[in-house]
């Protein structure tokens, strides 16, 4: 059985991202660890006990950092609804959240556990708090599937910058640089490779009809939620399409075989304050001026997924 | 009907000269050809500028001496990439043609002010060009449009993981002439490798025309050759001042491109002379960069080829 504790700023489709875990038969959720970014603290702990609730399960839910380390806080309703959740009138969930830090909670529990995997799918200012506080600790952890960074020309928060690691890019810079095996799921792999619609994961009319079809509360949950995402989409392409980088995320932690390409290569993060600031700088091989370096690769890159496996295991987990 | 006029501004190293001796060879009206430093010191790149003229055997422009340095930086070169010499050490020998008394950057500007109608093409930093620029920029107002050869886009690792050499030698130049409101395209990095590779079986077709061109053409590169054979693992000679040339000579090469706002990013250790290209118009800027996004690869070897026969 597969251990996995998940970080996560819950907005819409980290929601669908927590159901799928939440519903996976071969996983056991430790727990969830609750962050600013795509809306508050305060909202995205709220959303992380609907996820619960949605998905039937009882998980601890532990809230963590309001705030990056050390820029002001950006966030992301207009991508994904005030309450985070396309404003679809959810109600307030009965479970409560626990009464301990997810960074004491992140440290306690890796300690305590072999096979550790963590997945995080918002900015990283838990998980680099932890790393900092308790190193020996955290590098017990098997690996990190992190939803996050692009790769170079293919960047949305900024030209070159994507909003998980731009909302904390001093984090970013600390977890992918601590030595647990990353593996980076870019923003691309959830968009097309020019960066647009058209993706293999994006669910289309289609998709959308046939999870209405499954009808169950977790599919009527889904569909509730989608609505912002789904405009912000109609908004900039003129069509239907819902963009699920999360959800990306834990198929390729839970479904490693969907995934289509990976590569290793050497990832840091631009803490620069500048133009560039928050974007995950790739090193592969060779440069003129670079070309005596001598990359270690502290990450591995998936650059496809498998569209149509990563749909059915959508739908599977809304049954 | 009247041949286009070009200005070259030139680190001549192996592949600038390949460029050089394709715009001798060509239908354009080459006025001047000004050299920087860059892949080499000055000393080397004028030296290579007056070879490659002798090597196109057609007429020799004014060739004049221009910025020995970056505006800002250090000078970094790319002896690592051409050879000592720039020009795969084969040591040609001096050829018997002058260089021009003057400054580059006067040469520019006296073409500006006097002509009308005239590009300029770049193949390296761009630090004469800025510094013209910052002279007299109502004169370089005129010049009607640079095509350069700069920049990446999606590749990564050219010269640092997110810049291309000729940006990342002198970024301070090229923010002066992203800033100048002079139309400019852009042939970045990414369209100088891939189809328009130079393959064994081309340097084979180079060869076998038995020319001292396509002989210069491959031997001039042998170093570039070996760098991306050890970087890159591939066995090719990337051809970037040629692809922008090519560009020059014959503008439907271009099949894709992109009008872009384009800033460059100075400020950052990790990121220094990206050029942070804005695809979604986000800034609401009206774009200052036509970006080359895709080229007829055939139609640029053939090109080269034809050049060499």
């Amino acid at each position: 059985m597969r251990k996995i504790i998940i970080d996560t700023d819950t907005g819409s489709d980290d929601a669908i991202a927590l159901l799928m875990a939440l519903s996976d038969k071969n996983t056991e959720v430790l727990a969830l660890t609750t962050v600013f970014g795509n809306v508050s603290l305060k909202q995205a702990t709220r959303n992380a006990l609907i996820s619960c609730e949605v998905a039937g399960v009882s998980v601890p839910v532990y809230p963590g950092m309001d705030r990056p380390l050390i820029r002001d806080r950006i966030e992301a309703i207009h991508v994904h609804g005030s309450d985070g959740l396309g404003d679809a009138g959810i109600l307030d969930p009965k479970l409560k959240a626990e009464n301990v830090h997810a960074v004491t909670a992140l440290i306690e529990l890796i300690s305590k556990h072999n096979d550790l995997e963590l997945i995080t799918l918002g900015p990283l200012t838990n998980v680099a708090l932890a790393m900092r506080k308790a190193p020996d600790i955290l590098k017990r952890l098997k690996k990190i599937i992190c939803m996050g960074g692009a790769q170079l020309g293919y960047a949305a928060e900024t030209e070159v910058a994507e909003f998980n690691v731009l909302a904390d890019p001093e984090a970013a810079k600390i977890v992918f640089e601590f030595g647990v095996p990353l593996i980076m799921v870019p923003l691309e792999v959830c968009l097309n490779g020019d960066g647009r619609h058209g993706a293999e994961t994006i669910l289309d009319e289609l998709d959308l009809d046939s999870i209405k079809a499954i009808n169950t509360p977790k599919s009527e949950f889904l569909l509730k939620i989608s609505s912002s995402l789904l405009k912000f989409h109609e908004i900039y392409y003129g069509d239907v399409g819902l963009e699920l980088p999360d959800p990306c995320a834990v198929a390729v932690a839970l479904r490693p075989e969907l995934i289509l390409n990976v590569y290793p290569a050497n990832v840091t993060v631009d803490t620069s304050g500048s133009l560039s600031y928050g974007q995950t700088v790739v090193n592969t091989k060779g440069g003129t001026v670079l070309e005596d370096q001598i990359y270690v690769a502290n990450v591995s890159i998936v650059s496809a997924l498998d569209g149509k496996g990563f749909k059915t295991m959508i739908k599977e987990a809304l049954r | 009907m009247n041949k286009r006029k070009y200005i070259i501004d030139t680190d001549t190293a192996s592949d600038d000269a390949v460029a050089l001796v394709m715009a001798l060879r060509s239908d354009l009206d080459i006025l001047a050809i000004t050299c920087t430093a860059g892949n080499l010191s000055l000393a080397k790149t004028t030296r290579n500028a007056r070879l490659s003229c002798k090597f196109a055997d057609t007429y020799v422009p004014p060739i004049y001496a221009g910025s020995d340095r970056p505006l800002v930086k250090t000078l970094v070169v790319g002896e690592n990439v051409h050879g000592s010499d720039g020009l795969g050490d084969m040591f040609y020998p001096e050829p018997d043609i002058k260089l021009q008394e003057g400054h580059a950057v006067d040469a520019i500007l006296e073409i500006a002010r006097t002509q009308d109608d005239v590009g300029l093409i770049t193949l390296g930093p761009l630090t004469n060009v800025a510094m013209a620029i910052l002279l007299d920029p109502l004169a370089m107002r005129k010049i009607t449009h640079i095509i350069a050869m700069g920049g990446q886009y999606r590749m990564t690792n050219g010269c640092t993981a997110n810049a291309e050499f000729n940006i990342w030698v002198d970024g301070e130049a090229a923010k002066i002439v992203l800033e100048s409101g002079i139309p400019i395209t852009m042939v970045p990095l990414d369209v100088c490798y891939g189809e328009a590779e130079i393959t064994a079986d081309d340097r084979n077709t180079l060869r076998s025309l038995k020319t001292a061109r396509g002989d210069f053409f491959v031997d001039c590169n042998r170093h570039l050759l070996a760098y991306n054979q050890r970087s890159y693992a591939k066995d090719i000679i990337s051809m970037p001042d040629p692809t922008a040339m090519a560009v020059a000579i014959d503008p439907s090469i271009v099949t894709s491109y992109v009008d872009v706002y384009t800033q460059i990013e100075l400020r950052s250790s990790l990121s220094y002379g990206q050029l942070i290209y804005d695809f979604y118009n986000r800034h609401k800027k009206i774009p200052n960069v036509r970006l080359v996004t895709k080229i007829d690869a055939q139609k640029f070897k053939q090109l080269v080829f034809k050049t060499a026969e």
